[in-house]
């Protein structure tokens, strides 16, 4: 039987290959070529049971042979490591290598539009980026769903090389303590791969501790590309509508809060500065729940936004609406305090090597050890409020700090060693850190580190250990 | 070579790039073995459905764009399509059906995503012309869900390699270099740029050249049908490096293959031409001729494509007559997609060049050559056996006449090529061949005639023309023969000059790649929107010419040339 219809189709598109020349060269003509001598309606009506093409469609092709992809069976599941913006990620290895890999799966059920076009942007970026600092995209495989009926679709999975940690669990980890050294290799790492993501054309638009990795052989990796996109640079003419909907809350910049649609990269930078600032407080320096919050403490933190440290301020969308009286998000007349609350943080490292300052409030006391001067100025560049000011990541590659003692390594693999398992946080829909039961802060310095029970929606598994 | 899969990068173990799977393949594998062949499908009748879905795949996407037409979504959906079917055989499936998934998913690639429903609905309105409504709601969806269940084996077959590279940019860069913002011939270059998209429809060169020998042999036949010669036009730096510019492996010889090849196929699928051979070819240089190769014709006649069987007998005639009739009706076409077609491509006879003058005298010269030449090769030919690689076997005893002058005399210099390709079977000597050939052309363009024993007759003859003196035939043909043993052994002249390009030619041969980007950047992002009956169409705008200098290449001898 799908032989006979496949013949029909066969004989079907030749015919209508002819007669849509015909169409198409505007002849009205009834000349009818080839064997099959049968008048139109008949080809038509095996053509229109399109239900039957489906079929016959489904059962072909699913018994087709692709010798260019890989099938998941190749590796072997052995845990879930989290949720990703769409769908769950696994720890896997691969059978023939052993190598550990991060199966992502991508999610298709809600799509309309075939496969989602998300994905496809995020496979297309990876498969052109390869970086030591940005994750390493091995392939992607398919796996075939025994599914009843229509609703046999393929999964697709994302093979990324697996990395240990992510920045945001080592950094709640209270064990692990971070030289200045690590923290300069680690920003290091952070800003390269920013470069060659900017470079490459490409903005990030999910900057957030969360989001970078690192692997046990101590190299940070940027990752999670779900809402990254090319964006088009040109000097002259309009520049196109992004939007604006982008960034975990904590790590926006102003620009994206005031409504800006034609931003760039900056974006991404102003969530370096944060994830750096975090490598001293370990916890998000700015956590506000609103956008007029963020904007809130942002203000607080970096000084009043205004015209005077950023002239183009005005001009943003929504400029008006957030300075009016009823939503008081921008409070003028605010000094930037950020280099007073880190200096007590951001010291050098003691004679022999170990980190002199700590978050965790179990430090000695430091008044006699110099604050890294270099650090701060860097820090200071990367949040600030004007996005013009703020140094591409191509300058902050060639920031001093780097250059000066003491200077960083290859990578912070002896900071890997003390580290025992892995430290994975997880997030469930948006918020860095939202479902873990830390209360606000407004002040960028912890008070306690808040270990809390996390809310683990049932059925994930947690692989932590503090 | 152009058709090696040397594109293909790595890192740590795991691919990236432009190309993460092997795509290219040698014509012969093609023809020997595929899906499609297993299935007992011809390789020309793959072709030929492979045409079916470019120019399928370029309806859709001209109907979806009001008429406008997207260079970059055609390009990646018909690139697309011709990978699919390396791997799935056609009988198998609706070629339509998986035309029309290809331009789904290529309008998400690059970021210019068309809806499903208006995909599914221009599926339809192509494949019923005559009942354009769906029968019934579950007629609409059974067919969307076809298609996404076919992008989804699209996606497997071709395992997500989805950085598709294309010829355009390549055209463009390679006319920048050759022209070094002279924009002399934006015309040609306009052609180029469009055939760029017409070969990708007609030829299955999407899976066996990379886009860089595509592009290439691109503007090759652009310079065909203007009637410029590229050798002549190309700054003397790059006389003979323009067509390695972006791909170093490609040969002069094989350029000229590849556009004879297009003429060929071209003038044997005129219902497949998106663009009006009328249009592009003033000269009547193409000849139209059936599907079936038995027909009398004045065109080479082809070793690999088989005598026709009964079925594409009628269809020959079918076309013969969709020919003829479309001709006819040229203007009176009331479909918008067959008006689309008449002006896809630039109109060549409104070519407006700089030194229009020269032009003219050019042409006069070349009329004057062509009739000179032929004598001397048709004598040529006679004499010696030449293993052409391709299609062209000497037709001496039948000389055409008039327009298919010019294919003639293509043909016969690159029989000439070619015989020094045969002598000396490495890549290496075809490249003295044709450095020892063009210097001396180069020579030629001086006013003053050096009586350099080295120099080619030829080049010699090509002087006198241009000073406007007349030649004379016996002269021609005693010096050529000359020029055939000094091209043997490259005098030290010759070597002198081979050495110098070699290393100027080094610090150029490492340009690097295109820096990649993740959208093709040819056609801008455009939400789709209903397709509305559109009156005017334009097609797509070449993009802003540098800016024009004018200078006569060919007078003048750059800095540093050799004397």
């Amino acid at each position: 039987m799908s032989s006979q219809s496949s013949s029909a189709t066969a004989a079907s598109a030749a015919l209508h290959q002819s007669s849509s020349q015909r169409a198409l060269i505007g002849h009205g003509g009834t000349s009818t070529p080839s064997g099959a001598g049968t008048p139109n309606s008949q080809i038509q009506q095996s053509d229109l049971d399109v239900k039957q093409h489906l079929m016959n469609y489904q059962r072909y092709f699913d018994s087709a042979s692709y010798p260019y992809i890989n099938d998941v069976s190749s590796y072997e599941k052995l845990s879930k490591i989290g949720q990703g913006t769409f769908g769950e990620v696994f720890k896997a290895r691969c059978k023939s290598t052993g190598k550990m890999v991060a199966l992502k799966k991508i999610l298709m059920e809600n799509e309309k539009e075939g496969f989602p076009i998300t994905a496809l942007r995020e496979v297309k970026m990876l498969e052109q980026l390869k970086h030591d600092n940005i994750t390493d995209l091995i392939e992607v495989c398919s796996s075939k769903t025994a599914g009843p009926g229509a609703k046999d679709r393929t999964t697709f999975y994302l093979v990324f090389a697996f990395c240990e940690h992510d920045l945001a669990g080592l950094l709640s980890n209270n064990k692990v303590r971070m030289s200045l050294v690590h923290i300069k290799t680690l920003m290091k790492h952070l800003v390269a791969g920013l470069n060659k993501l900017h470079r490459s054309k490409i903005l990030h638009r999910d900057m957030k501790a969360a989001n970078v990795l690192i692997s046990r052989e101590g190299v940070l990796k940027l990752a999670d590309f779900g809402l990254a996109r090319p964006f088009v640079q040109r000097e002259s003419g309009p520049r196109p509508l992004y939007t604006n909907r982008v960034v975990t809350l904590w790590y926006r910049p102003p620009e994206l809060l005031l409504g800006d649609r034609q931003y760039g990269t900056k974006i991404d930078v102003w969530g370096a500065g944060c994830i750096m600032a975090e490598m001293w407080t370990r916890q998000p320096i700015m956590q506000g729940d609103t956008e007029q919050k963020q904007l809130q403490l942002i203000s607080g933190l970096c000084g009043s936004i205004s015209t005077r440290v950023w002239p183009n301020c005005e001009k943003m969308p929504l400029w008006v609406a957030m300075s009016s009286e009823a939503n008081s998000a921008l409070p003028q007349g605010k000094k930037r305090i950020l280099r007073d609350k880190m200096r007590i943080l951001m010291k050098c490292d003691g004679p022999d090597g170990k980190p002199m300052s700590d978050p965790f409030g179990r430090s000695r006391p430091n008044d006699n050890v110099p604050t890294d001067e270099d650090a701060m100025n860097l820090l200071d560049s990367l949040l600030a409020i004007d996005p013009d000011k703020r140094p591409s990541a191509d300058e902050a590659e060639d920031d001093l700090w780097f250059f000066k003692a003491p200077m960083p390594k290859e990578n912070v693999q002896d900071l890997m060693d003390t580290v025992p398992t892995s430290q994975f946080e997880y997030t469930v829909g948006k918020g860095a850190h939202a479902n873990r039961g830390r209360h606000q802060n407004q002040q960028p310095r912890p008070h306690q580190p808040q270990r809390a029970t996390n809310a683990i929606p049932a059925g994930q598994y947690r692989d932590t250990i503090f | 070579m152009s058709f090696s899969n040397t594109l293909i990068k790595e890192k740590n173990g795991s691919k990236y790039g432009r190309m993460l799977q092997p795509w290219l393949f040698q014509k012969q594998d093609l023809v020997r073995d595929t899906p499609s062949r297993r299935d007992g499908i011809s390789y020309e009748d793959e072709l030929s459905k492979r045409q079916a879905g470019g120019v399928f795949i370029f309806d859709i996407v001209m109907q979806l764009t009001h008429g406008k037409g997207e260079h970059g979504l055609c390009g990646v959906a018909v690139t697309l399509f011709n990978r699919f079917f390396k791997f799935q055989s056609l009988k198998r499936c609706d070629y339509r059906d998986v035309a029309a998934a290809c331009v789904f998913l290529a309008g998400k690639n690059e970021d210019s995503p068309k809806k499903l429903k208006y995909v599914v609905n221009q599926l339809w309105h192509q494949k019923f012309p005559h009942n354009k409504q769906f029968p019934s709601e579950q007629h609409f969806v059974d067919q969307c869900q076809v298609v996404t269940f076919l992008e989804e084996v699209i996606l497997r077959t071709v395992a997500f390699d989805l950085n598709v590279d294309l010829p355009h940019q390549y055209v463009l860069k390679l006319m920048q270099h050759v022209e070094k913002g002279r924009n002399t011939y934006k015309e040609m270059v306009k052609t180029a740029y469009y055939m760029a998209t017409e070969v990708l429809i007609v030829t299955d060169w999407s899976i066996r050249y990379s886009c860089a020998a595509i592009a290439t042999a691109c503007v090759n036949i652009a310079a065909y049908f203007h009637n410029i010669e590229m050798d002549r036009i190309v700054p003397l730096d790059v006389a003979d490096t323009w067509y390695r510019f972006q791909d170093s492996s490609i040969t002069r010889a094989e350029v000229d293959v590849m556009t004879k090849e297009f003429i060929h196929i071209y003038s044997r699928n005129p219902h497949c031409h998106v663009g009006s051979l009328k249009k592009l070819d003033p000269h009547g240089k193409v000849k139209i001729v059936g599907r079936c190769s038995s027909q009398v014709s004045n065109t080479p006649v082809s070793s690999t494509i088989t005598a026709s069987t009964s079925s594409s007998n009628l269809q020959k005639k079918v076309d013969l007559d969709a020919y003829k009739g479309r001709q006819k009706t040229t203007s009176q076409s009331s479909e918008t997609v067959d008006a689309s077609r008449q002006s896809f491509m630039p109109d060549v006879k409104s070519q407006k060049f700089c030194e229009k003058d020269l032009i003219e005298q050019r042409k006069r010269r070349d009329a004057a050559e062509r009739a000179r030449l032929e004598a001397y090769y048709q004598q040529q030919q006679k004499n010696s056996s030449v293993g052409n690689q391709r299609n062209t076997q000497p037709n001496s005893h039948k000389r055409p006449h008039g327009p298919e002058e010019v294919n003639g005399v293509k043909k016969s210099r690159l029989d000439y090529q070619m015989k020094f390709v045969a002598a000396s079977s490495t890549t290496s000597s075809t490249s003295v061949t044709t450095n020892g050939f063009h210097p001396q052309n180069q020579n030629q363009q001086q006013t003053t005639i050096m009586e350099n024993s080295s120099m080619s007759a030829y080049a010699i003859s090509v002087s006198k023309m241009m000073s406007g003196q007349s030649m004379n035939l016996k002269t021609s043909s005693t010096t050529t023969t000359n020029h055939h043993q000094q091209q043997q052994q490259p005098s030290a002249y010759q070597q002198m000059c081979r050495d110098l390009e070699y290393k100027r030619r080094t610090p150029s041969a490492d340009i690097t790649r295109l820096a990649p980007s993740s959208t093709q950047q040819i056609s801008p992002p455009d939400e789709s929107s209903p397709p509305v009956t559109s009156s005017s169409l334009t097609y797509l705008p070449p993009p802003p010419p540098p800016p024009i200098i004018p200078r006569y290449v060919h007078e003048e001898m750059e800095d540093g040339e050799l004397r």
